[in-house]
């Protein structure tokens, strides 16, 4: 399977007549944080929609684990370790904070309908392992107090959290962090890099962010990839991208925005 | 383990109400307390769809005419089929001298409903929202249909009658608390938690693990199984079944009953159920006075716009806290997004 944990090869995706994504190409290797960044609508979004399998590709492949996971399902590819957030958070609204984390620990369940339903044992000691895997993600991520509130009465930057704890319930080997600092204050998004960081070292992951914050994605990212209009303009390292002339240009020069 | 505890006792002392109201109460009273209990049940189950997945079916009905034609052509008596213009009983049903128990009976019209379930839900609950209400709709008129039409079987438009009563206060509150039991520890398992995640965001629920079509199957199927159960020990209180009954009157009376009493909650159906049975036999003398037939009907839509005004989560439900902070949260996230 070789030292790419994700190969994603020449991947096209048209809506109708438009084109959102052309001939994008990625190979990560395992452990590696990665950074897409582009104007609105230059299609990171449907990048990760395509890697995540919400969305079929019109055209092109994608590898995980030297797997090829191009017409899986978005639950089977979960179940193999890749998940991803969302932009415009998407916490289930009516369920606690701790409902939503258990929602997520579902893949790695066994405990079949009637144990379940006969309460034996072995459903009760499902159910505890559940629990302290709560109790730990909780912990790392300060929520402990918020256990039984429910999810959307949670401050902003605490849903944020909460939605890549819960994509994190699930033991991914590679996570797609879609805006993670979206609507955060300065100071939550520099604890948010630190937690990711954390996070990176702790449990082995590899990561794509895609973000707007440019101090964020530059000061996390190992190499970034720069979309415009759905095709790759440049890759590099993020000293490399902040002088980039084509990246400058594709955000109109706005030079500033990328110091 | 402590709450299982909590649910034997329940049924014990349920059973000790039961035994004292058996002795105690007159006739009417314990004919109206077996139907809280069916009805219960209908609502219990359909609560599993509607409330806890957000599939909204309208198909209820057709699963306890299933139930109930299945059981009543299993249990009909031998002796009376000829008269009734009923075919006995194929030989891998154990026939022809021979007709089933009644719990057996219930527990194969209950399967069968399921079965239903399963073949109509394959290609339905790929449909969302209004979409699902409508095809489940369809899939209850064509049920009719069949009752209607399939005249050598079920005696077309004129139904069954003289079906045996087994149904009794026991049986009914029985099942009630199978129904209950189940449905219970369905919702606080891994079962119930994908339930609800599907229904709150199926996508995310989708990108987390959970393969949606499983548990909307899975729901449906189990809804459904007690429906038919439930239908069976309707058409054997009642005594008599017609095809019009499983149709649209009924079920949009046990989707009232859920409404009212609160969907996605464990004591809302039980609650809607109850008073709204109690309610229609509070207001028969009246209606029967006023010679204004239709008037329960009226009180009951009427029942259904103040609640849906006043506490849309039903009478039982939790309050859906902060949705003013909610909205101005959104704003604000949307503001600082840098665009």
């Amino acid at each position: 399977m070789g030292e790419w944990i994700l190969e994603v090869e020449n991947l096209w995706k048209h809506f109708g007549g438009l084109t959102a994504v052309s001939g994008y190409e990625l190979k990560l290797p395992r452990g590696a944080i990665y950074g897409l960044i582009g104007p609105n609508g230059a299609g990171k979004t449907t990048v990760f929609n395509l890697i995540s399998g919400v969305l079929k590709p019109s055209r092109g492949k994608i590898f995980f684990k030297g797997r090829d996971i191009t017409h899986l399902r978005p639950d089977a590819i979960a179940a193999l370790g890749l998940t991803r957030t969302f932009q415009n958070l998407r916490l289930f609204p009516s369920l606690t904070v701790e409902e939503n984390l258990k929602v997520a620990a579902h893949v790695h369940a066994r405990c079949g309908f009637v144990p379940t339903l006969f309460c034996a044992p072995f459903f009760f000691r499902e159910e505890k392992a559940i629990e302290r895997k709560v109790d730990a993600m909780l912990e790392r991520f300060g929520m402990r107090e918020f256990r039984k509130e429910l999810a959307t009465n949670l401050p902003y930057g605490l849903q944020r959290k909460l939605d890549i704890a819960r994509a994190l319930m699930t033991e991914p080997e590679l996570i797609l962090l879609d805006e993670p600092s979206a609507g955060m204050n300065t100071k939550e998004a520099e604890d948010l890099a630190r937690l990711v960081v954390e996070m990176k070292r702790d449990l082995s992951l590899t990561m794509v962010i895609v973000e707007h914050r440019m101090s964020f994605v530059m000061g996390l990212a190992e190499v970034i990839q720069v979309l415009d209009y759905g095709s790759i303009i440049a890759v590099g390292t993020p000293e490399e991208i902040r002088r980039n002339p084509r990246v400058i240009e594709a955000y109109l020069g706005t030079g500033d925005l990328v110091a | 383990m402590r709450k299982e505890l909590w649910f034997v006792i329940g049924g014990l002392v349920l059973f000790g109400a039961l035994f004292v109201a058996e002795r105690t109460l007159n006739r009417y009273i314990l004919h109206i307390l077996v139907l809280m209990g069916i009805y219960s049940i209908a609502t219990v189950s359909l609560n599993l769809t509607n409330g806890y997945t957000g599939l909204f079916s309208l198909g209820h009905a057709a699963f306890m005419a299933i139930g109930a034609y299945t059981s009543t052509l299993l249990t009909f008596p031998v002796s009376l089929r000829e008269a009734y213009e009923l075919p006995r009983l194929p030989w891998f049903l154990g026939g022809p001298d021979a007709s089933w128990p009644f719990f057996p009976a219930l527990l194969v019209g209950g399967a069968l409903a399921s079965c239903a379930a399963l073949l109509v839900g394959a290609p339905v609950l790929r449909l969302r929202g209004h979409y699902l209400s409508v095809a489940s709709l369809g899939f209850m008129v064509i049920v009719v249909t069949f009752a209607k039409t399939l005249k050598n079987i079920t005696r077309g438009p004129m139904g069954i009658s003289a079906i045996p009563l087994y149904t009794n206060l026991y049986w009914t509150f029985l099942w009630l608390l199978i129904t209950v039991y189940v449905v219970w520890r369905i919702v606080h398992s891994r079962f119930g938690r994908a339930m609800m995640a599907i229904r709150d965001d199926e996508t995310v629920a989708q990108v987390l693990g959970i393969y949606p079509m499983k548990y909307k199957l899975f729901s449906f199927a189990v809804g459904a199984f007690f429906a038919g159960v439930a239908g069976g020990l309707y058409a054997h209180f009642t005594k008599a079944i017609r095809p019009f009954e499983f149709s649209f009157a009924m079920t949009f009376q046990i989707v009232v009953m859920l409404i009212v009493g609160g969907m996605g909650t464990m004591s809302g159906p039980i609650v809607g159920a109850v008073l709204l049975l109690t309610l229609r036999y509070a207001l028969k003398p009246l209606e029967e006075h006023l010679r204004l037939y239709g008037f329960i009907e009226l009180v009951y839509a009427l029942l259904l716009i103040l609640v849906m005004l006043w506490k849309p989560e039903g009478l039982m439900g939790r309050k859906r806290t902060a949705l003013r902070e909610r909205k101005e949260e959104k704003a604000w996230a949307e503001f600082s997004i840098p665009r």
